[in-house]
């Protein structure tokens, strides 16, 4: 009785129930470790948290919390300075990031080897590993160490110095270096999605462009980047939640200072509000770029 | 035809590049990869100094008497322990490996649901995107309740489960999804293959470069996790801890910790090698004439 249902059902239906089926794992998933979760620290945000034997008691409380961050505190000067900042770095990371990207999908001696070295940054910036560069670098207590690319400085200006060129040139050059290495430091993730976009490009396109006799400029423009919009989506989205979310920025710390503190209504205020916050930045950015997302298929 | 056009392709591409070109691009990317390798070489170079070179003043970055003894007290520290080393780094490939593969596997099940059907819950994948964007530190508190009362505590699945529904890999595996040709999963659907047929046999070989990537992230992500208060017994506790318990015993451990470091990023850069290797040109529209 139930299979014979089964089958009468339209191609649309049939194709509705085999997609839950394959999404009830992640959504399960999801549900109890992000969902429920989340309600619960927007919850808590509005709360008087205390604990009792391993359980959270909560109280209604109102808004106390929002207005003590928000108001009476920096939070919100620190979380719109950080967005700023990530706005900022989103367009050189981007930049750079399609830049190699295409240096390093071209075929040339060495290829493999250069691909690892650009993304040493994920391999390395985070965990254990950056932990103890960190450790290391604030017992050798030159520059309080803070974020991913100091202890690169610190190596570079004790490389200079042991190579014993003078103080002011290597300001100079620190200066003018780290900003470069900060946003390449923050580009592995995406040199190496782009790597994976520009593969997905068909070669028959480029041959077209060679039979076409088109320049590697209109190539670039006309075929290249074109197809690789949905990338760059893909990477501005990527890109602005890893840097707002940088363990190594001011909001960041002041949230896990609450959080530490047990603070846990602020905390969760601070979340919240800092969530609601790059929300609305993504929302306006995916409003303005997904009607000149070019795919293929649509 | 798809050998001689793709051997004209490649004469054209070599030919247009003059020796000079080469040796601009391989200069280019040495001095950016400069600053990539200098931490690096710096973990390598402090692994291999002495202990009074680590804390000379003023630092020298290079090292004038090079000596095993760091790496030699981690083997000799790693072998004292309560619990055999082998246990820890078993722990943490099995703990990584799973969490991977179970990742990927629901990843691109959910996300083949959510680029090419056509179900009403597509709002759903809003939610997973927005799910990135918020701060994990803060998700802890009520996350440790929960699996406290699903019995998580201490036990694999404490470090397996939260894992698998990472919102990353779904938001990957669908941008890359999105760019299948739908008619490639229609004409299979015409045939008469089944939904898992078509996501085993056509979408999952098609999207290869995606999850391949998608294996150097996660696994990254879980091999250098270390989240505590979730496991109590020793015997279960990942790599990551036990490293970090060998390095914070000691106060002049400097060089141990950067010996240390470099053994835990060997897993990470052989993923990251195998898979990329294997990201080698992919017809994704092969299976169409336009």
């Amino acid at each position: 009785m139930n299979k014979s249902k089964l089958f009468k059902m339209s191609y649309e239906r049939r194709q509705g129930l085999v997609g839950y089926v394959f999404l009830i794992p992640w959504m399960i998933g999801t549900l109890i470790f992000f969902c429920y979760p989340f309600f619960h620290t927007v919850w808590m945000s509005f709360c008087d948290v205390s604990f009792d034997a391993g359980s959270i008691i909560t109280h209604f409380k109102g808004i106390d919390a929002y207005t003590e961050v928000f108001l009476k505190q920096q939070f919100l000067q620190q979380a719109s300075t950080h967005l700023g900042t990530t706005l900022l770095h989103t367009v050189c990371v981007l930049i750079i990031s399609i830049f190699l990207a295409i240096i390093l999908n071209q075929e040339f001696f060495g290829r493999s080897f250069w691909r690892v070295i650009f993304s040493l940054p994920i391999i390395v910036a985070s965990g254990l590993v950056l932990s103890v560069f960190q450790k290391d670098l604030t017992f050798q207590a030159s520059v309080t160490s803070e974020s991913t690319n100091i202890f690169q400085n610190e190596a570079l200006t004790e490389m200079l110095l042991s190579m014993g060129i003078g103080d002011k040139i290597i300001e100079v050059v620190v200066t003018a270096v780290s900003s470069v290495v900060d946003i390449l430091w923050m580009s592995g993730v995406q040199i190496l999605l782009f790597i994976t976009g520009l593969q997905s490009i068909s070669p028959s396109l480029y041959e077209v462009c060679d039979v076409e006799g088109a320049t590697a400029w209109q190539r670039f423009w006309r075929v290249t980047f074109p197809l690789l919009t949905p990338y760059i989506f893909l990477n501005i989205i990527y890109s602005i939640i890893d840097i707002s979310t940088q363990s190594t920025a001011e909001v960041m710390y002041t949230m896990r200072y609450y959080y530490n503190n047990t603070f846990y209504a602020n905390a969760s205020a601070a979340a919240t509000g800092y969530f609601l916050m790059i929300l609305v930045v993504l929302g306006v950015i995916s409003l303005a770029l997904s009607k000149r997302i070019v795919y293929i298929d649509k | 035809m798809i050998l001689p056009s793709l051997k004209i392709k490649k004469k054209n591409r070599r030919g247009s590049r003059s020796l000079a070109g080469t040796v601009g691009i391989f200069l280019f990317l040495a001095l950016l990869g400069a600053f990539m390798v200098l931490p690096l070489l710096y973990a390598v170079i402090s692994s291999l100094k002495p202990i009074d070179e680590l804390y000379a003043y003023p630092p020298r970055f290079f090292v004038r008497r090079p000596t095993t003894e760091n790496i030699e007290m981690l083997f000799s520290l790693a072998a004292n322990l309560w619990v055999p080393f082998s246990r820890y780094v078993f722990n943490s490939v099995f703990v990584s490996g799973v969490a991977t593969v179970g990742h990927i596997i629901l990843a691109s099940m959910c996300a083949f649901v959510f680029s090419k059907f056509n179900i009403r819950i597509n709002w759903m994948f809003k939610l997973v995107v927005t799910a990135l964007l918020f701060n994990g530190v803060v998700l802890s508190l009520p996350q440790y309740v929960i699996m406290a009362k699903l019995g998580l505590l201490n036990t694999y699945w404490g470090y397996i489960l939260p894992v698998l529904p990472m919102s990353l890999g779904l938001f990957l595996m669908k941008q890359f999804m999105d760019q299948l040709p739908s008619a490639l999963i229609e004409s299979a659907g015409i045939d008469g293959a089944s939904y898992f047929r078509i996501f085993t046999t056509i979408v999952m070989p098609t999207v290869k470069p995606a999850w391949m990537t998608l294996l150097v992230f996660a696994f990254q992500n879980v091999w250098n996790s270390n989240p505590g208060g979730i496991v109590f017994d020793e015997q279960l506790k990942l790599l990551q801890s036990a490293i970090s318990e060998i390095v914070a015993a000691g106060i002049a451990r400097v060089g141990v910790s950067m010996a240390g470091s470099l053994f835990i990023m060997i897993p990470p850069i052989i993923i990251f090698v195998v898979s990329q290797n294997s990201v080698i040109e992919t017809m994704a529209h092969s299976g169409l004439k336009d």
